[in-house]
């Protein structure tokens, strides 16, 4: 009898634990899903647009965004970067980001190059974002508008978000950084959070002088016309981040 | 066996307590207001102070300079793009007004300047108006061309 007591004590306290769980389980669920599959853009959440048929290389958005954010400014730190792909006769692909872009690209006369574009790079803000998934200690978070930001102050430092995110888009911040309370955490592209959520635009936006980047605010115009572009693309749509940069004029080669 | 039963149960409701009370200590304020993360971060994160002075405010002292800019070829390129974000500038306008690393300045020559942009490559769109330096023959730009009005 007493054995039955003791066994029904265990069995309820373990099905109150799972039913716990599920609870959580489902309230974290709850959030909607807000994209469409890759490439189709929709006009309720903040969105980035990349005309890659407009980039000229110059790099104004790579020094804007390290003036704006406080980015360290060593070649290997960036919110933002520029990359050049090119197609050569032969085959071969190659790819280059001279400090990101941060001066521009030399261009050495093109011999043999076929094809060839320059790809903005920036953090995608994915719907699902991996690096999310992995912090141990919910340091970086989507925000309810969609955007994945890092909380400096309660950041460990472990870096599984930087190795999670499959575009490259975090890094640590460095002693050499301005931003004194950052050092030693995972920094990233907030889409100038501060800027966006006072309906300016991102600094790199601000600062491209062909239009190629395009910064979408929700039920906006913009929103609306970036809905009948044919042909938008997103990066490693196969990971199934749901990415909300949509890019139009590249190959499936970029990545 | 009840004494028994009554330690175990004590010593889990002292460990429930001590829980509650760890977590109240290290779990920082709002955090799972929201979701799994400090609420007030977000917050934080957009009191932060943009370093943009936007064209309004350039404007407002310099109407030549709108008035060339607004008609000309690169009306739809932002002051920023060329003049660097300069919020200290418009807030304090007796400081300097360039950006050490997004400005003029930061080139040796206004060739170089105008260059970064309009330099001829492979990998810039075909209908982008590219030269080369010998389109200058070495001259400055500026002496041909008003970069707020280029081909004005």
């Amino acid at each position: 009898m007493k054995m039955m007591k003791r066994r029904r004590f265990i069995l309820s306290v373990i099905g109150l634990g799972f039913a716990a769980a599920g609870l959580q389980l489902k309230v974290r669920s709850g959030k909607t899903s807000e994209t469409g599959d890759s490439g189709e853009a929709v006009d309720d959440v903040y969105i980035f647009f990349v005309d890659v048929t407009r980039c000229i290389g110059c790099g104004r958005c790579v020094v804007a965004c390290k003036i704006e954010n406080d980015v360290p400014l060593e070649p290997i730190y960036f919110r933002t970067w520029v990359e050049r792909y090119r197609w050569f006769e032969n085959g071969r692909i190659e790819i280059d980001s001279p400090n990101g872009g941060f001066n521009g690209f030399k261009d050495d006369g093109g011999e043999g190059v076929e094809k060839s574009y320059f790809v903005p790079k920036l953090c995608n803000q994915c719907e699902e974002p991996p690096c999310v998934q992995v912090c141990p200690v919910g340091a970086t978070f989507s925000t309810e508008d969609g955007v994945v930001l890092v909380d400096e102050k309660y950041c460990i430092g472990c870096r599984y978000c930087i190795q999670a995110c499959p575009y490259g888009a975090r890094y640590i911040y460095p002693p050499s950084g301005q931003v004194r309370s950052r050092v030693g955490t995972a920094d990233k592209c907030t889409w100038c959070y501060h800027r966006i959520t006072r309906g300016l635009e991102p600094a790199c936006v601000k600062a491209c002088p062909t239009g190629a980047r395009k910064f979408v605010f929700p039920d906006s115009e913009d929103a609306r016309k970036i809905r009948l572009i044919k042909g938008l693309r997103t990066l490693k749509p196969e990971m199934g981040t749901k990415p909300k940069v949509f890019y139009r004029g590249i190959d499936s080669e970029v990545r | 066996m009840r004494k028994v039963s009554t330690r175990i149960l004590t010593l889990y409701f002292a460990g429930v307590i001590i829980f509650f009370i760890l977590r109240a200590i290290f779990v920082p304020p709002t955090f799972g207001e929201v979701g799994w993360y400090r609420a007030a971060s977000v917050d934080e994160i957009a009191e932060l102070e943009t370093k943009i002075a936007e064209e309004f405010r350039c404007f407002n002292c310099h109407p030549n300079e709108h008035a060339e800019w607004s008609v000309g070829e690169h009306r739809n390129v932002s002051c920023e793009a060329c003049h660097g974000l300069l919020k200290f500038h418009a807030e304090n306008p007796e400081k300097q007004a360039y950006d050490e690393h997004l400005s003029p300045k930061a080139f040796n020559s206004s060739i170089e300047f105008c260059l970064s942009c309009h330099g001829v490559s492979v990998s810039k769109p075909e209908h982008f108006p590219q030269v080369s330096v010998e389109h200058s023959k070495y001259w400055d730009c500026l002496r041909c061309h008003n970069p707020h009005d280029p081909v004005g």
